[in-house]
């Protein structure tokens, strides 16, 4: 009987827990429709992160942040370009009281806020730097790259060809394909066409730098580059309607004229000179 | 996953999946949550859905955001706050002791281990079969079979009190009937 009681008391929860539980209503607080929708919004930005409430201190930083960098950016990306056109010598002075005169029809180009962290300038053209003791410097240019800590030195880079005379300190020279070499006062670097450096020692370098005095020297030079300087110094043409493998040895000062240093260079090499107008010259071999 | 189909699934098994997480928090609020996110990490996820398995995988996805985000707080367990049982099914003396009853069988379920509860309520509720609980919860028949006689039997410790004039009320008509309980 005891156990029928059991029984019976199993099944009275079993059919009154039916009763009372089933069929009931569910009162959400959001519909099935409405928790649809805002599902349904919340698909259409999958990307959206979260939304971060930036109060006003965070605002302040960041926009101090957003100044200092764009400072920064204009300080370090700030540059000065110094260009001499034809038959015009330049003595441009670097921030840290370094100095490099320009030849004519020449390049520098450097970022004078940033001297201070980083002395680098880009250049091409000819120049004579003298440069002040302190970080280390470096030129580039198109063929090679000069680097210094403080001395004074000659670059010349034109067309193909680029030549590092050292003067006083040390400097090391690197061509496009990374060779290197250190220069010691005297000792003058050519980078080749093919990125090898030859190395001359113990050179007579007033002759070098003897432009900065306006007196211009050539030893046996290509007769072709000695006109392209002519035309340089005194921003003339001379067009050269020849052949030749001639070279010229042999100096001249801006303070003669034009004429009279063709006059007396191309008798020397056998090429005669015809002036057409005041800055177009023609030169042509004598027994044409 | 297409939009198309995620609403299909949405609309399929949203309200399983809510009831699902409401039988086991007895929060209306928090199991329609749980639920929206459910659905909402399938989508980010792009999760490839078999039709088969898809409730499964929806109910494990819903119990474990459960689990991480409620598990440590003590929920106040508030069934009838979103569940309204149906008066008419009720004799009259029940009726009279509605109130009563509400407050001894929400503590009943409150009080229930959350696995029994859980088939206990799929069962009274959604009325489904021991086979149709079994499959949705991934678990055997047998084991649904013991959670639900574990689950009635809580229930008859429960409900003595309110039980006992209930049932002598049933014993002059009530036929020897189980249903759930054939181990003893």
């Amino acid at each position: 009987m005891k156990e029928n009681n059991e029984h019976n008391d199993m099944g009275t929860v079993d059919r009154h827990s039916k009763s009372f539980l089933s069929n009931g209503t569910f009162r959400w607080s959001k519909s099935e429709a409405k928790a649809w929708s805002e599902v349904k919004a919340q698909l259409k930005s999958p990307q959206s992160g979260k939304i971060i409430r930036v109060n006003f201190k965070m605002r302040l930083v960041a926009a101090t942040v957003i100044v200092l960098m764009a400072l920064g950016a204009f300080l370090r990306f700030y540059s000065v370009t110094e260009a001499t056109p034809p038959g015009v010598h330049k003595m441009v002075m670097l921030p840290d009281g370094s100095t490099v005169e320009l030849n004519a029809m020449s390049t520098l180009k450097y970022h004078p806020y940033w001297w201070h962290f980083k002395r680098i300038v880009s250049f091409e053209g000819e120049g004579y730097f003298k440069v002040e003791r302190g970080r280390k410097f470096l030129v580039q240019s198109d063929k090679g790259k000069t680097q210094v800590i403080g001395t004074s030195f000659n670059i010349y880079s034109r067309d193909t060809a680029y030549q590092v005379t050292c003067l006083t300190g040390q400097v090391k020279v690197t061509s496009g394909r990374k060779e290197s070499v250190f220069l010691n006062p005297g000792s003058k670097a050519e980078v080749g066409n093919d990125g090898e450096i030859k190395v001359w020692r113990h050179i007579e370098t007033d002759s070098v730098i003897s432009w900065t005095k306006n007196v211009f020297v050539f030893r046996k030079t290509p007769i072709k580059d000695v006109f392209r300087e002519i035309e340089r110094q005194y921003g003339i043409t001379i067009q050269t309607n020849f052949n030749s493998k001639a070279t010229y040895t042999g100096k001249f000062t801006k303070e003669q004229n034009v004429e009279d240093i063709l006059g007396y260079i191309c008798p020397a090499v056998g090429l005669k000179y015809e002036k057409k107008t005041s800055s177009l010259y023609i030169v042509t071999l004598e027994n044409e | 996953m297409s939009k198309e189909e995620f609403e299909f699934l949405f609309s399929k098994y949203f309200e399983d999946v809510r009831r699902y997480v409401f039988y086991r928090s007895g929060d209306g609020d928090v199991a329609t949550d749980i639920a929206q996110d459910t659905f909402l990490r399938i989508w980010e996820k792009q999760m490839i859905i078999e039709m088969k398995t898809a409730r499964n995988l929806l109910f494990k996805i819903a119990g474990d955001l459960y689990i991480t985000r409620y598990h440590r707080e003590q929920l106040a367990f508030k069934f009838f706050d979103t569940y309204e049982p149906n008066k008419d099914n009720l004799t009259p003396e029940d009726q009279l002791n509605y109130e009563d009853l509400k407050n001894a069988y929400e503590k009943a379920l409150a009080s229930m281990s959350e696995k029994q509860r859980v088939v206990f309520l799929m069962s009274r509720v959604d009325e489904l079969k021991y086979k149709e609980i079994a499959e949705r919860l991934g678990l055997s028949v047998k084991a649904i079979e013991k959670r639900m006689s574990q689950a009635l039997e809580h229930l008859k410790k429960q409900l003595k009190e309110k039980i006992n004039h209930i049932v002598l009320f049933f014993l002059g008509y009530s036929p020897f009937r189980l249903t759930a309980n054939r181990k003893k």
